[in-house]
């Protein structure tokens, strides 16, 4: 560390230069009153400085910890990486007969499936609309009674069938059965 | 081996080859005084400056064993305080504009205020004077800090500011000169008259 007044160097510019000014005591006044503030300020950084090689050498030892722990952490998610790696390639293949099977099951799931389709569709008919015209049944109702009108009629639409009958077939029907009623 | 590492070539040597400890104890001591003034000067605040110090020190010793010798150390030194000061201003007005830790108003009031030591035994005249270094333009100022202060020479304070000798010269002149008129005329000068007779 320098020592606290400034050298005799820099003392000496000063001086030359204050000399050019002021009288020669005047010089040394305000030369020494520079000088008085120069040490002051050289010691304010002293006093705000000391230890300050120890603070420095402490936490230069702490960064390389720092930079160990890093490292360190880095090496091991990179083992790690490729161990996982490494495991995976590795995997023995399937076997032929092992994709024979699964071949077979998903056969057998696809059948299951479709017959399970074909129960559902057996347990809901789906509903049909067979249109009788009026004449037929008008035919249907003078060659019989009214017994065998009901079965021939269920016989001909079937189970589930919807018949509409509009007033005017009613009509047709009766007065060809009622007729002259 | 050197007893005690008195000059940067020596302690460099002993950096590279040596005790690193010892060789950054010696660093550290050797510059910290230079280091802390300009740190003080730029950032006018006494933590931050110790905190700058701190950082500047740890940075040239983390790159020590790089430095070619191009530059002096102290020239080294320098660029690199200015830019831990330049960051250190930056992210203390970050922190005052998002109004985190202590407030910009309040860091000034506080870079002015000293410590009831350093008050006990402060003159009014060293007050006085360093308002007065405060009043003279930057580059006066600075010039005059680095050639009275830090005893660069004109040739090292040439290669840090990238200003000519010739310009240095003149800037300290005015500076001195412009100290010596203040000092001359202000009411503490009788007292300091006094009190160097």
């Amino acid at each position: 560390m320098s020592s606290n007044k400034p050298s005799s160097s820099v003392q000496d510019e000063l001086r030359t230069l204050l000399n050019e000014e002021f009288s020669q005591q005047e010089s040394r006044a305000l030369a020494s009153s520079f000088r008085h503030t120069a040490d002051r300020l050289a010691n304010e950084a002293d006093s705000a400085t000391r230890n300050m090689s120890v603070f420095v050498n402490e936490a230069r030892q702490q960064t390389p910890r720092l930079r160990r722990g890093v490292y360190v952490g880095f090496v091991a998610t990179a083992l790690t990486a490729a161990t996982a790696l490494v495991i995976v390639l590795h995997e023995e293949p399937l076997p032929k007969s092992a994709l024979s099977s699964v071949t077979t099951l998903k056969t057998d799931l696809t059948m299951d499936r479709v017959d399970r389709l074909s129960f559902v569709a057996a347990k809901k008919p789906r509903p049909h609309i067979r249109s009788v015209s009026t004449t037929d049944v008008a035919d249907i109702l003078t060659d019989a009674e009214e017994d065998q009108v009901i079965q021939t009629i269920t016989q001909s639409v079937g189970y589930g069938s919807t018949w509409t009958v509009q007033d005017s077939d009613i009509d047709d029907l009766l007065g060809g059965k009622n007729d002259g009623l | 081996m050197a007893i005690i590492l008195e000059s940067d070539a020596e302690i460099l040597d002993e950096y590279r080859t040596g005790q690193r400890d010892r060789a950054v104890t010696a660093f550290v001591r050797r510059h910290q005084r230079f280091v802390y003034s300009i740190a003080y000067r730029h950032l006018n605040h006494i933590e931050d400056s110790q905190d700058a110090v701190q950082e500047v020190f740890l940075r040239a010793t983390q790159k020590l064993n790089e430095f070619k010798g191009e530059s002096t150390l102290q020239t080294w030194l320098y660029r690199i305080t200015v830019n831990v000061c330049l960051n250190m201003r930056r992210k203390r007005r970050f922190m005052s504009f998002f109004a985190i830790g202590e407030g910009e108003g309040e860091r000034d009031v506080a870079s002015h205020q000293q410590s009831p030591a350093s008050q006990a035994v402060n003159s009014d005249f060293e007050t006085y004077f360093k308002t007065v270094l405060e009043t003279i333009p930057t580059k006066q100022r600075e010039t005059f800090c680095m050639r009275y202060y830090d005893e660069l020479s004109y040739d090292e304070i040439s290669a840090i500011t990238g200003t000519s000798e010739g310009a240095l010269k003149a800037n300290y002149h005015w500076a001195v000169k412009k100290i010596a008129a203040a000092i001359r005329t202000s009411e503490y000068y009788e007292e300091w008259l006094d009190h160097v007779k």
